[in-house]
């Protein structure tokens, strides 16, 4: 074998232990500038579906974005399902909003002017709780020892785009 | 001699689907063209207004089955325990939950329903009168990195014991009665990093007898192994089990649990077929298929075998159709032989 010792412990560590959770498609779909007539007021970034099947809105603890490496503030996003909108501080409290495999899903940042001409990178970050688990119990009882929903997956994708020159 | 009933979930067609490539008639007709004689369906997956479709849509699914004369078998829930911040489910919300999904089922013409382990023993009891009334099989699935005597089991085994009854029951995965890692755990691995050839014969010795991992990791370095092989083989060879522990993960018994697969059996009408891989010559290893079968024809199983490929966990480069259509032909050259 042509490698060393360290170097194939090395890969095989990566292969075992860096695996990203499994996901059928990338979680960015597109980023686009949100226009109302010929104004610009945001940016509209995609997002495909984040299971094999389809997940509930509330399991969504939090998403990151990130502009060219500038923070957006939470309070500018909001997350639009099948044609309604709702405050990304606010997904966690709505138990009964399913959004299924086939459903249109997008961040909205609101944002005067959205992206300019030219080349941006835009980063996106996403905890979720799985939808279902081992552990059980009734209501908060021994809720604190089931791993998995404590410990939600921190889905992360990034994507290069260039924005053509305005008309 | 009886033949077996083959089912298809449509969870094997899931990258096709999710990506779009397939629609859910896609899916369907090739179900029937690869050697179905049923179905199931992940609810949430593709039942498309999930958990409340339309009437319209359940019109369309019906009509569907009915082209590609599927029957609907088994009708795949879960328990939604992530849902809320901070708490599970509690009773009533698992009660109304199971009761509106097994309504949908009847409506679609299932017979059975699948639900999890978190339902609990003694909500499942609540919910008999319910599947009486509907005239439906609520089943909890058993799957790895659980087995029969996992203490929640034992407790499902006592409550079907003491009802008796059609109506409640269990699906077996084969995630729980698997002996070691399939043919092609190694394909992860590229050929200039690890000894694969002396990888492989760990893995069967490790799958067929009794000799300890400790012995089998002295095995490793006597033949000219070295760490790197060791860290594949305590971590892909002996276990299955992933970081997080979270569901979905098996777990490899040299020695599974067979008495409790026969006992739970007489509480079984749908087995979850799980494989990873199917060989040219129809042999599964990694699952004693033989042995299992055997112990379904001594008991008189006349239930489903679902066909259930998960082989992406393991190499994305196999065809996942031709791997149904394989397992299946395996499943009815075991049932003719054994």
């Amino acid at each position: 074998m042509d490698k060393s010792l360290e170097e194939r412990v090395e890969i095989v560590n990566s292969i075992i232990f860096n695996q990203v959770m499994m996901l059928m498609t990338k979680p960015i779909k597109y980023v686009k500038n949100k226009m109302v007539g010929d104004a610009c007021i945001g940016i509209r970034i995609g997002i495909n579906n984040l299971s094999y099947r389809g997940i509930w809105m509330s399991t969504l603890e939090d998403i990151k974005i990130s502009v060219d490496g500038k923070e957006i503030s939470r309070g500018k996003m909001y997350f639009k399902l099948d044609g309604n909108t709702y405050p990304v501080s606010a997904l966690e409290a709505h138990t009964e909003i399913f959004w299924g495999i086939e459903s249109e899903a997008e961040v909205i940042i609101y944002e005067a002017g959205g992206l300019a001409a030219g080349k941006h990178i835009v980063e996106v970050e996403i905890f979720k709780r799985p939808d279902f688990g081992h552990s059980f119990g009734e209501g908060t009882e021994g809720y604190k020892d089931a791993f998995e929903f404590n410990h939600p997956d921190d889905i992360k994708d990034s994507l290069e785009i260039t924005i053509k020159k305005e008309r | 001699m009886s033949q077996i009933k083959s089912s298809i979930t449509l969870f094997g067609f899931t990258d096709k689907y999710v990506t779009g490539q397939y629609s859910l008639e896609d899916v369907l007709a090739k179900t029937k063209k690869l050697g179905g004689d049923g179905l199931e369906i992940v609810v949430p997956q593709m039942v498309k207004g999930n958990p409340n479709p339309s009437e319209e849509w359940m019109k369309y699914f019906k009509d569907l089955c009915q082209k590609y004369e599927l029957d609907p078998v088994c009708y795949s829930i879960y328990v939604e325990n992530g849902k809320n911040h901070g708490r599970f489910l509690n009773e009533a919300e698992r009660m109304a939950a199971t009761i509106n999904d097994m309504e949908y089922a009847k409506r679609m013409g299932f017979k059975y329903v699948r639900s999890q382990d978190a339902l609990t023993p003694k909500t499942m009891e609540k919910l008999l009168p319910y599947v009486e009334e509907l005239d439906l099989h609520l089943a909890i699935e058993l799957h790895g990195p659980y087995s029969p005597s996992t203490p929640i089991f034992m407790e499902y085994e006592e409550l079907f014991d003491k009802k008796n009854t059609d109506h409640l029951g269990i699906v077996m995965d084969m995630s729980s009665f698997t002996s070691g890692a399939p043919e092609t755990v190694l394909s992860a691995f590229p050929d200039d990093v690890c000894h694969k050839d002396i990888l492989k014969k760990i893995r069967t010795l490790f799958e067929t007898t009794e000799i300890s991992e400790e012995k089998l990791i002295e095995m490793i370095y006597e033949e000219g192994g070295d760490d790197a092989d060791v860290i594949i083989a305590k971590n892909k060879l002996f276990t299955g089990l992933e970081p997080g522990g979270k569901m979905g993960t098996i777990y490899y018994r040299t020695k599974p649990d067979y008495a409790g697969f026969r006992r739970l059996l007489k509480h079984s009408k749908y087995i979850h077929g799980k494989y990873w891989y199917v060989d040219e010559n129809l042999n599964c290893s990694g699952i004693n298929m033989p042995e299992f079968v055997k112990i379904m024809k001594e008991e008189g199983y006349k239930g489903y075998v679902c066909t259930e490929y998960e082989g992406h966990r393991f190499d994305h480069t196999l065809d996942n159709e031709e791997q149904i259509a394989r397992h299946i032909k395996m499943m009815k050259k075991l049932w003719n032989e054994v």
